[in-house]
Protein backbone atom coordinates (compact mmCIF):
# COMPACT_ATOMS: atom_id res chain seq x y z
CA UNK A 1 0.00 0.00 0.00
CA UNK A 2 1.35 3.54 -0.68
CA UNK A 3 1.89 5.87 2.14
CA UNK A 4 3.14 8.93 0.46
CA UNK A 5 -0.40 9.66 -1.26
CA UNK A 6 -1.86 13.06 -0.60
CA UNK A 7 -4.56 15.21 -2.32
CA UNK A 8 -3.70 17.52 -4.14
CA UNK A 9 -3.78 21.18 -2.52
CA UNK A 10 -6.70 23.42 -3.64
CA UNK A 11 -8.36 26.27 -2.01
CA UNK A 12 -11.28 26.24 -1.36
CA UNK A 13 -12.74 29.84 -2.51
CA UNK A 14 -12.05 28.26 -5.71
CA UNK A 15 -15.87 26.57 -4.91
CA UNK A 16 -16.77 30.47 -5.45
CA UNK A 17 -16.32 29.27 -9.69
CA UNK A 18 -19.16 27.54 -9.09
CA UNK A 19 -21.24 30.77 -9.85
CA UNK A 20 -19.79 30.81 -13.51
CA UNK A 21 -22.95 28.05 -13.90
CA UNK A 22 -24.84 30.67 -13.61
CA UNK A 23 -23.82 32.19 -16.95
CA UNK A 24 -26.51 29.21 -18.27
CA UNK A 25 -29.07 31.38 -17.85
CA UNK A 26 -27.72 33.13 -21.00
CA UNK A 27 -28.93 30.69 -23.20
CA UNK A 28 -32.09 31.88 -22.46
CA UNK A 29 -31.49 35.29 -24.29
CA UNK A 30 -29.43 33.52 -26.75
CA UNK A 31 -32.23 30.91 -27.34
CA UNK A 32 -34.89 33.50 -27.96
CA UNK A 33 -32.26 35.34 -30.41
CA UNK A 34 -31.68 32.77 -33.02
CA UNK A 35 -31.95 29.33 -31.07
CA UNK A 36 -28.61 29.13 -30.44
CA UNK A 37 -27.94 26.25 -27.92
CA UNK A 38 -24.65 26.29 -26.52
CA UNK A 39 -24.48 28.71 -23.74
CA UNK A 40 -26.48 26.54 -22.04
CA UNK A 41 -23.88 23.98 -21.58
CA UNK A 42 -22.12 26.71 -18.99
CA UNK A 43 -24.56 25.24 -16.59
CA UNK A 44 -22.17 22.61 -16.17
CA UNK A 45 -19.68 25.32 -13.97
CA UNK A 46 -21.98 24.57 -11.31
CA UNK A 47 -20.20 21.31 -10.60
CA UNK A 48 -17.27 24.03 -9.42
CA UNK A 49 -19.17 24.07 -6.59
CA UNK A 50 -17.26 20.85 -5.22
CA UNK A 51 -14.01 22.47 -4.95
CA UNK A 52 -15.39 24.17 -2.04
CA UNK A 53 -15.31 20.62 -0.62
CA UNK A 54 -12.14 19.60 -2.55
CA UNK A 55 -10.08 22.68 -0.59
CA UNK A 56 -11.20 21.52 2.70
CA UNK A 57 -10.05 17.78 2.10
CA UNK A 58 -6.73 19.54 0.93
CA UNK A 59 -3.29 17.68 1.70
CA UNK A 60 -5.31 14.82 3.06
CA UNK A 61 -3.37 11.28 3.38
CA UNK A 62 -5.78 9.08 1.38
CA UNK A 63 -5.21 6.39 3.91
CA UNK A 64 -7.59 3.31 3.35
CA UNK A 65 -10.78 4.59 5.02
CA UNK A 66 -10.59 7.53 2.67
CA UNK A 67 -9.81 5.76 -0.47
CA UNK A 68 -12.94 3.50 0.50
CA UNK A 69 -14.93 6.71 1.00
CA UNK A 70 -13.68 8.34 -2.05
CA UNK A 71 -15.57 4.80 -4.01
CA UNK A 72 -18.32 5.04 -1.85
CA UNK A 73 -18.70 8.38 -3.07
CA UNK A 74 -17.74 8.60 -6.71
CA UNK A 75 -20.27 5.39 -7.23
CA UNK A 76 -23.00 7.14 -5.87
CA UNK A 77 -22.75 10.45 -7.81
CA UNK A 78 -22.08 9.27 -10.66
CA UNK A 79 -25.09 6.82 -10.71
CA UNK A 80 -27.40 9.51 -9.80
CA UNK A 81 -26.08 11.54 -12.86
CA UNK A 82 -26.36 8.55 -15.23
CA UNK A 83 -29.67 8.00 -14.26
CA UNK A 84 -30.78 11.55 -14.87
CA UNK A 85 -28.89 11.82 -17.93
CA UNK A 86 -30.95 8.76 -19.24
CA UNK A 87 -34.28 9.67 -18.00
CA UNK A 88 -33.38 12.81 -19.83
CA UNK A 89 -32.62 10.67 -23.32
CA UNK A 90 -36.00 8.66 -22.75
CA UNK A 91 -37.93 12.00 -22.54
CA UNK A 92 -36.65 13.42 -25.78
CA UNK A 93 -37.40 10.27 -27.78
CA UNK A 94 -41.24 10.35 -28.01
CA UNK A 95 -42.75 11.76 -31.21
CA UNK A 96 -43.19 15.08 -31.77
CA UNK A 97 -46.55 15.59 -31.50
CA UNK A 98 -46.79 14.20 -27.53
CA UNK A 99 -43.54 16.51 -27.41
CA UNK A 100 -46.05 19.50 -28.71
CA UNK A 101 -48.05 18.40 -25.97
CA UNK A 102 -45.96 17.84 -22.98
CA UNK A 103 -43.77 20.92 -23.64
CA UNK A 104 -46.57 23.66 -25.05
CA UNK A 105 -44.39 24.14 -27.98
CA UNK A 106 -46.04 26.93 -30.26
CA UNK A 107 -43.42 25.81 -33.64
CA UNK A 108 -43.50 22.09 -34.67
CA UNK A 109 -40.61 23.36 -36.80
CA UNK A 110 -38.30 23.62 -33.64
CA UNK A 111 -39.21 20.26 -32.12
CA UNK A 112 -36.03 18.69 -32.79
CA UNK A 113 -33.82 22.16 -31.61
CA UNK A 114 -35.91 21.92 -28.50
CA UNK A 115 -35.56 18.89 -27.61
CA UNK A 116 -31.13 19.95 -27.99
CA UNK A 117 -32.29 22.41 -25.37
CA UNK A 118 -33.99 20.20 -23.07
CA UNK A 119 -31.03 17.39 -23.22
CA UNK A 120 -28.10 20.43 -23.23
CA UNK A 121 -29.58 21.69 -19.91
CA UNK A 122 -30.16 18.77 -18.13
CA UNK A 123 -26.90 16.77 -18.84
CA UNK A 124 -25.15 19.97 -17.78
CA UNK A 125 -26.85 19.86 -14.91
CA UNK A 126 -26.50 16.05 -14.09
CA UNK A 127 -22.95 15.94 -14.94
CA UNK A 128 -22.26 19.64 -12.80
CA UNK A 129 -24.18 17.18 -9.86
CA UNK A 130 -22.22 14.61 -10.45
CA UNK A 131 -19.16 16.75 -10.01
CA UNK A 132 -20.39 18.38 -6.96
CA UNK A 133 -21.69 15.30 -5.15
CA UNK A 134 -18.38 13.11 -5.58
CA UNK A 135 -17.01 15.85 -3.62
CA UNK A 136 -19.39 16.85 -1.11
CA UNK A 137 -20.50 13.38 -0.68
CA UNK A 138 -16.73 12.00 -0.35
CA UNK A 139 -16.24 14.81 2.33
CA UNK A 140 -19.69 13.89 4.23
CA UNK A 141 -18.26 10.09 4.56
CA UNK A 142 -15.12 11.08 5.30
CA UNK A 143 -16.24 13.11 8.57
CA UNK A 144 -19.67 11.23 9.46
CA UNK A 145 -19.88 12.13 12.69
CA UNK A 146 -19.05 9.50 15.80
CA UNK A 147 -19.33 9.84 19.40
CA UNK A 148 -16.42 11.58 20.93
CA UNK A 149 -17.10 11.73 24.21
CA UNK A 150 -14.39 10.37 25.38
CA UNK A 151 -12.04 12.75 23.81
CA UNK B 1 -20.10 -1.43 14.43
CA UNK B 2 -22.05 -3.75 16.73
CA UNK B 3 -20.09 -6.62 18.78
CA UNK B 4 -16.66 -5.16 17.55
CA UNK B 5 -14.35 -4.40 20.22
CA UNK B 6 -10.90 -2.32 19.94
CA UNK B 7 -8.60 -2.10 22.86
CA UNK B 8 -5.95 -0.53 21.13
CA UNK B 9 -6.10 3.07 23.19
CA UNK B 10 -4.87 1.01 26.19
CA UNK B 11 -1.97 -0.92 23.77
CA UNK B 12 -1.12 2.83 22.49
CA UNK B 13 -0.92 4.39 25.87
CA UNK B 14 1.12 1.54 27.18
CA UNK B 15 3.90 2.16 24.33
CA UNK B 16 3.57 5.91 25.11
CA UNK B 17 2.23 6.96 21.80
CA UNK B 18 -0.02 9.62 20.71
CA UNK B 19 -2.93 9.05 18.57
CA UNK B 20 -0.49 10.90 15.83
CA UNK B 21 2.52 9.30 16.09
CA UNK B 22 0.46 5.22 15.63
CA UNK B 23 -1.33 7.29 12.59
CA UNK B 24 2.19 7.74 11.38
CA UNK B 25 4.05 4.76 12.16
CA UNK B 26 1.15 2.72 10.20
CA UNK B 27 0.69 4.94 7.50
CA UNK B 28 -3.55 6.45 8.06
CA UNK B 29 -4.94 9.73 9.55
CA UNK B 30 -5.07 10.06 12.99
CA UNK B 31 -8.80 10.52 12.30
CA UNK B 32 -8.73 6.52 11.31
CA UNK B 33 -6.91 5.97 14.22
CA UNK B 34 -9.78 7.55 16.44
CA UNK B 35 -12.42 6.02 14.52
CA UNK B 36 -10.47 2.61 15.35
CA UNK B 37 -10.16 2.90 19.61
CA UNK B 38 -13.80 3.81 19.36
CA UNK B 39 -14.50 0.53 17.34
CA UNK B 40 -16.27 2.48 14.91
CA UNK B 41 -14.47 1.20 11.29
CA UNK B 42 -13.82 -2.61 10.24
CA UNK B 43 -10.04 -1.49 9.09
CA UNK B 44 -8.12 -4.19 6.80
CA UNK B 45 -6.08 -7.02 7.88
CA UNK B 46 -3.30 -5.58 6.89
CA UNK B 47 -3.71 -2.22 9.17
CA UNK B 48 -5.09 -4.35 11.55
CA UNK B 49 -1.76 -6.24 11.46
CA UNK B 50 0.39 -3.42 10.92
CA UNK B 51 -1.28 -1.63 14.25
CA UNK B 52 -0.56 -4.76 16.17
CA UNK B 53 2.97 -4.72 15.09
CA UNK B 54 3.39 -0.71 15.57
CA UNK B 55 1.97 -1.66 19.60
CA UNK B 56 3.04 -4.74 20.18
CA UNK B 57 0.18 -6.62 21.22
CA UNK B 58 -1.52 -9.68 19.57
CA UNK B 59 -4.09 -9.07 16.97
CA UNK B 60 -6.46 -10.91 18.67
CA UNK B 61 -6.08 -9.09 21.91
CA UNK B 62 -6.43 -5.81 19.88
CA UNK B 63 -9.20 -6.55 18.22
CA UNK B 64 -12.69 -8.67 19.37
CA UNK B 65 -15.73 -9.31 17.58
CA UNK B 66 -18.75 -10.82 19.06
CA UNK B 67 -21.97 -12.22 17.68
CA UNK C 1 -0.76 -7.90 -2.90
CA UNK C 2 3.09 -7.73 -2.01
CA UNK C 3 4.62 -9.38 1.28
CA UNK C 4 1.40 -11.43 2.18
CA UNK C 5 0.55 -14.56 2.72
CA UNK C 6 -1.98 -16.87 3.77
CA UNK C 7 -1.80 -20.42 5.04
CA UNK C 8 -5.97 -20.61 4.54
CA UNK C 9 -6.20 -23.85 1.80
CA UNK C 10 -4.16 -25.88 4.73
CA UNK C 11 -6.41 -25.11 7.74
CA UNK C 12 -9.58 -24.75 5.42
CA UNK C 13 -8.72 -28.37 4.74
CA UNK C 14 -7.73 -30.01 7.95
CA UNK C 15 -11.36 -28.78 8.75
CA UNK C 16 -12.87 -30.83 5.56
CA UNK C 17 -14.39 -27.77 4.49
CA UNK C 18 -15.03 -26.93 0.46
CA UNK C 19 -14.53 -23.39 -0.50
CA UNK C 20 -18.01 -23.38 -0.79
CA UNK C 21 -18.82 -24.07 2.48
CA UNK C 22 -15.86 -21.90 3.75
CA UNK C 23 -17.46 -18.99 1.94
CA UNK C 24 -21.21 -19.72 3.01
CA UNK C 25 -20.02 -19.88 6.76
CA UNK C 26 -18.47 -16.82 6.57
CA UNK C 27 -20.93 -14.73 3.99
CA UNK C 28 -18.83 -13.89 0.94
CA UNK C 29 -19.11 -15.96 -2.64
CA UNK C 30 -16.48 -18.80 -3.19
CA UNK C 31 -14.48 -16.56 -5.40
CA UNK C 32 -13.48 -14.70 -2.72
CA UNK C 33 -12.53 -17.77 -0.50
CA UNK C 34 -10.40 -18.17 -3.75
CA UNK C 35 -8.81 -14.86 -3.94
CA UNK C 36 -8.12 -15.36 -0.32
CA UNK C 37 -6.31 -18.32 -0.75
CA UNK C 38 -3.85 -16.99 -3.00
CA UNK C 39 -3.30 -13.97 -1.01
CA UNK C 40 -4.61 -11.40 -3.72
CA UNK C 41 -6.94 -10.13 -1.47
CA UNK C 42 -6.62 -7.64 1.74
CA UNK C 43 -9.51 -8.63 3.69
CA UNK C 44 -11.65 -6.63 6.21
CA UNK C 45 -10.47 -7.29 9.48
CA UNK C 46 -14.11 -8.93 10.31
CA UNK C 47 -13.57 -11.07 7.86
CA UNK C 48 -10.30 -11.78 8.78
CA UNK C 49 -12.41 -12.73 12.05
CA UNK C 50 -15.25 -14.82 11.16
CA UNK C 51 -12.67 -17.16 8.80
CA UNK C 52 -10.05 -17.94 11.91
CA UNK C 53 -13.05 -18.91 13.63
CA UNK C 54 -14.70 -21.06 11.00
CA UNK C 55 -11.45 -22.87 10.36
CA UNK C 56 -10.37 -22.48 14.27
CA UNK C 57 -6.90 -21.49 13.88
CA UNK C 58 -5.63 -18.34 15.40
CA UNK C 59 -5.40 -15.65 12.72
CA UNK C 60 -1.73 -14.69 13.15
CA UNK C 61 -1.57 -18.58 12.03
CA UNK C 62 -4.21 -18.14 8.94
CA UNK C 63 -2.02 -14.47 7.55
CA UNK C 64 1.10 -13.22 7.62
CA UNK C 65 2.56 -9.95 6.36
CA UNK C 66 6.14 -9.39 5.61
CA UNK C 67 7.85 -6.16 4.67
Amino acid sequence: MDHSNVTRKIDPRLGLLGFLGLLGFGGIWTYRLDHTVFPFLFFGFFGFFGFYFEGKMSGTLMDERFLQNKLRAEHAAYRIGLWIAFFALVLTTVNDRMWIRLTGASDPLWVNNGKLLFLTVVLSLAAALAIFLSQYLLYRYDHEPFDESEF
Amino acid sequence: MDGFFCDLKKYRLLKGLTQEELAQMVGVRRETVMRLEKAQYNPSLKLAFDLAKAVEAPIEVLFRFED
